[in-house]
């Protein structure tokens, strides 16, 4: 490893060991709004050092930069969940507690230097547990016809890349093409916990699931023209993310 | 995890019937394989692909029951279970080159546990069926468990075929 490697990784580690100390909901925000942004600046520092790792096709230190990236945006993720919740917004800090464990697990599967985030991973969970309500999870099934390789562009079937793995410091996906719906459902385990149920509706309003407010529905409001909305078959109305796109 | 066996179609019979390529060795069926009067009604997985080009980059060779151009849709459910295709393993096959299902289930599982790194909740769901020795009788067996548990699926296997 080069020396300007080194000291690119040194300096990298040390910004996102300062920006951990930030991580609990006790901390000054003026200070958390501080290591967000020397985050965001890191970020953007990591991604011109992959490029030149993509220049020089040095795949293992561009994967390196990946999870470097990937791990940043962690950190500045779970710093933001912080900084919502102190301003009463717990379904924007739910999203950024989202984003940071599927960040986490993505700087774990980018590189092998990455292996010790189960802790901070386990972390996250033991918060989504504590500090969040329980939640319901929204899984949308569809139809797809054609599966692109997100790397090569390829038809996915016909390439040799395989979906999660790291090829040059980018992950490998599956793009779906001339799709069509096909079902939604509740489950315990979504592929993403952004979807979700948001809220019912019940005889006085709209209940928020996330902070159990309710929305007083107006005299003029008739209870069947409320929403745009899923109906059960009990009858009951409810609005919920399926899907949501990065 | 949880093991779960089921008698399944004549599949050469049924591949017969609707026209496909004969399953010699190991092949991938589409998961609405047995109920499907035309071809163009089958349904794959979306890990599906995954899977063949993992079996193919192990050197094993695949049979496609259906041509490139009738490739079925794939169905993509948006949970966090990851849910492989039906393998089928004649029993020809399991005669003459018994270590080939110990190698496709041992890259499936490496290549699970490497994306599920991080997570120790994610559930595994893989069919593998097969056909009995010296019998025109297949047997399905459902898989749901974590993913190192895949690689031991090899003996029950084996008893479904010595059965």
């Amino acid at each position: 490893m080069s020396k300007d490697v080194t000291n690119f990784l040194r300096e990298f580690n040390e910004t996102v060991k300062d920006c951990e100390a930030l991580l609990s909901i006790a901390r000054d925000s003026e200070l958390q709004l501080e290591a967000c942004r020397k985050l965001e600046k890191k970020i953007l520092e990591v991604r011109e050092e992959k490029a030149r790792a993509i220049d020089e096709q040095d795949e293992d230190y561009a994967n390196c930069l990946l999870g470097c990236s990937c791990a940043a945006k962690a950190v500045h993720a779970e710093l933001q969940m912080w900084l919502l919740l102190k301003q009463e917004e717990p379904e924007d800090a739910w999203n950024e507690l989202i984003t940071a464990q599927d960040s986490l697990l993505a700087a774990m599967r980018a590189h092998r230097g990455f292996a010790h985030l189960s802790g901070p991973i386990k972390r996250l969970t033991a918060i989504e547990k504590i500090v969040f309500p329980p939640q319901m999870f929204m899984s949308a099934g569809l139809i797809v016809r054609v599966q692109r390789c997100s790397v090569c562009g390829r038809d996915y079937e016909d390439c040799d890349h395989l979906a999660g793995r790291p090829y040059m410091g980018r992950f490998c996906a599956i793009v779906a093409e001339d799709l069509e719906p096909d079902h939604v459902s509740i489950v315990d385990s979504p592929a993403d916990k952004r979807c979700r149920v948001l809220g019912f509706e019940t005889d006085d309003g709209y209940r928020n699931r996330m902070t159990w407010k309710l929305e007083k529905r107006s005299d003029s409001e008739p209870a069947n023209e409320k929403s745009t909305t899923l109906t059960g078959e009990s009858g009951l109305k409810a609005r919920a993310i399926i899907m949501c796109t990065d | 995890m949880r093991i779960k066996f089921e008698d399944y179609v004549d599949v050469e019979a049924k591949l017969l019937e609707l026209g496909c390529h004969p399953a010699i060795g190991l092949a991938v069926l589409p998961e609405n394989f047995q109920s499907v009067a035309k071809i163009e009604d089958f349904r794959q997985h979306s890990e599906t692909a995954t899977v063949k080009k993992l079996l193919r980059a192990a050197g094993l060779e695949l049979t496609d029951p259906v041509d490139r151009a009738q490739r079925p849709p794939y169905v993509q459910n948006n949970a966090a279970d990851w849910v492989g295709p039906t393998l089928f393993v004649s029993s020809a096959l399991w005669l003459q080159n018994p270590q080939v299902i110990s190698i496709a289930l041992g890259v499936i599982a490496n290549y699970l546990t490497d994306i599920f790194r991080g997570t120790d909740t994610k559930t595994v769901k893989l069919n593998v069926v097969v056909q009995k020795s010296n019998a025109r009788k297949y047997t399905r067996i459902s898989y749901e468990g974590g993913a190192s548990g895949i690689a031991a699926l090899e003996k029950v296997l084996r008893k479904a075929i010595d059965e």
